[in-house]
């Protein structure tokens, strides 16, 4: 998946447009029913992810970091 | 643990939900969302509404209404049932059995076998299994109860888990014929904590404290004695386990998932389902996911729920291949697959009078 692909499925999940500078902290957005949509995406690219990694993403940067896209 | 059963057919499976329909928009001032939340939720989590049980009406007495309505209806004889499981976290009382007290009420022979099972989302498939293994040991006809009254455990306002929601009681009619079942069954008790009413247990007993509901980190509100949940643990495992529960039950039965006509997977909420599906890479008509967004998730009794609230005509009327899977509190989970014909499917009956 390429970067704009992945923050395309992003703004979808969010229902808001983001960009990779967006800080998720700000957005009221990011909620727990976002996070699960976050956790589905990461398991449709085979991205193994510890549940309580998710509280400590901050910004778009770090959801693509952790999916090995740059 | 996985088994082949030769004999065991769902003959009859009857369906009664709460009378009440609750609409999440009347809701929104309850469990404290906002009008931006509410649109969030409507659109991706699906949540349409759901059927409530009376104030006073148990889990039983919509499994009761159930039974009576298949008995009326059904050529089937109260004196053939040689068994009678009900699978509940909803009992009428801590004990006994309830199931023993519906013997009675549905004026069952006294050589019934009889006993509850507590288990929930994946208590479709457990309860059926029982049935499956006292048919194939010589039981003629087992009456599968299934079914929660969600207001017993659940926290009134809590936002978390109660929206999602719906109370019905069903019953399943297992008949000892010729047809083969393929079952799965797994637990993982690691994941306890993840769906579970801590106190007033033998492990933390009830006291003012464990009563008292308050506002959690999470958002909802609730006491110790209501039902918790983490979502995202929930999510992750069922997104993880139920595929590979339902490829492992295609090779295991030799099928192949053209030749499934429905997945029935319980109904926990429409996100995981069409995260399931997804992944399954099955289209949208095989994968059932209407009825927790029309009557709520209906524990053990949500994958009957979609028989009698969706499926009423296809599976009176056909020879259909199933494929059944439940999962979450337990953490519990399994499936099965097996071929039905010309069930007797009533639509969903909605209240029950109580006596």
């Amino acid at each position: 998946m390429t970067k704009q692909e992945f923050v395309e499925k992003l703004s979808e999940i969010l229902d808001v447009e983001v960009d990779e500078n967006t800080d998720l902290r700000e957005l009221e957005e990011w909620d727990s029913l976002a996070m699960l949509g976050v956790l589905a995406l990461y398991d449709e690219l085979g991205v193994e992810i510890d549940i309580n990694e998710m509280d400590e993403f901050k910004s778009v940067k770090d959801l693509l970091n952790k999916a090995n896209i740059d | 643990m996985k088994t082949l059963f030769e004999r065991g057919k769902i003959k009859a499976v009857v369906t009664t939900v709460g009378e009440n329909e609750v609409l999440i928009d009347d809701e929104m001032e309850k469990f404290g969302y906002d009008e931006k939340s509410l649109k969030r939720l409507k659109k991706s989590a699906k949540l349409h509404s759901r059927y409530l049980a009376k104030d006073g009406v148990c889990t039983s007495d919509l499994c009761v209404n159930s039974a009576e309505y298949l008995f009326d209806n059904y050529d089937i004889k109260r004196e053939d049932i040689d068994g009678l499981i009900f699978v509940t976290q909803s009992p009428d009382y801590k004990m006994p059995s309830t199931a023993i007290i519906m013997q009675d009420r549905l004026k069952l022979p006294i050589s019934t076998i009889a006993f509850d099972v507590n288990l929930g989302c994946s208590g479709f498939v457990y309860g059926l299994y029982i049935a499956h293994s006292f048919i194939n040991s010589g039981a003629k006809n087992i009456l599968v109860a299934l079914g929660d009254v969600n207001r017993c455990f659940c926290g009134e306002k809590d936002k978390i888990i109660t929206p999602l929601m719906g109370d019905a009681g069903s019953v399943v009619l297992v008949s000892n014929e010729e047809n083969k079942s393929y079952f799965s069954l797994y637990s993982d008790g690691s994941g306890y904590k993840h769906l579970i009413v801590p106190a007033g247990g033998c492990r933390k007993p009830s006291t003012e404290e464990t009563k008292k509901a308050f506002l959690r980190e999470d958002g909802g509100i609730r006491s110790d004695e209501d039902l918790y949940m983490n979502g995202r643990e929930i999510f992750n495992f069922a997104i993880k386990r139920v595929p590979e529960l339902i490829e492992e039950i295609l090779e295991f039965s030799g099928t192949k998932k053209e030749d499934i006509d429905y997945f029935l997977l319980h109904q926990a909420n429409a996100y995981i389902l069409q995260n399931i599906r997804r992944k399954l890479g099955v289209s949208e008509e095989k994968v059932p996911s209407k009825s927790v967004e029309i009557y709520g998730n209906q524990n053990s009794a949500s994958i009957s729920g979609i028989i009698n609230g969706f499926l009423s005509e296809e599976f009176s009327s056909k020879k259909l291949e199933i494929i059944c899977a439940g999962f979450g509190i337990g953490l519990s989970w399994g499936g099965f697959k097996t071929t039905v014909e010309n069930v007797f499917a009533p639509k969903i009956l909605k209240g029950v009078k109580i006596d």
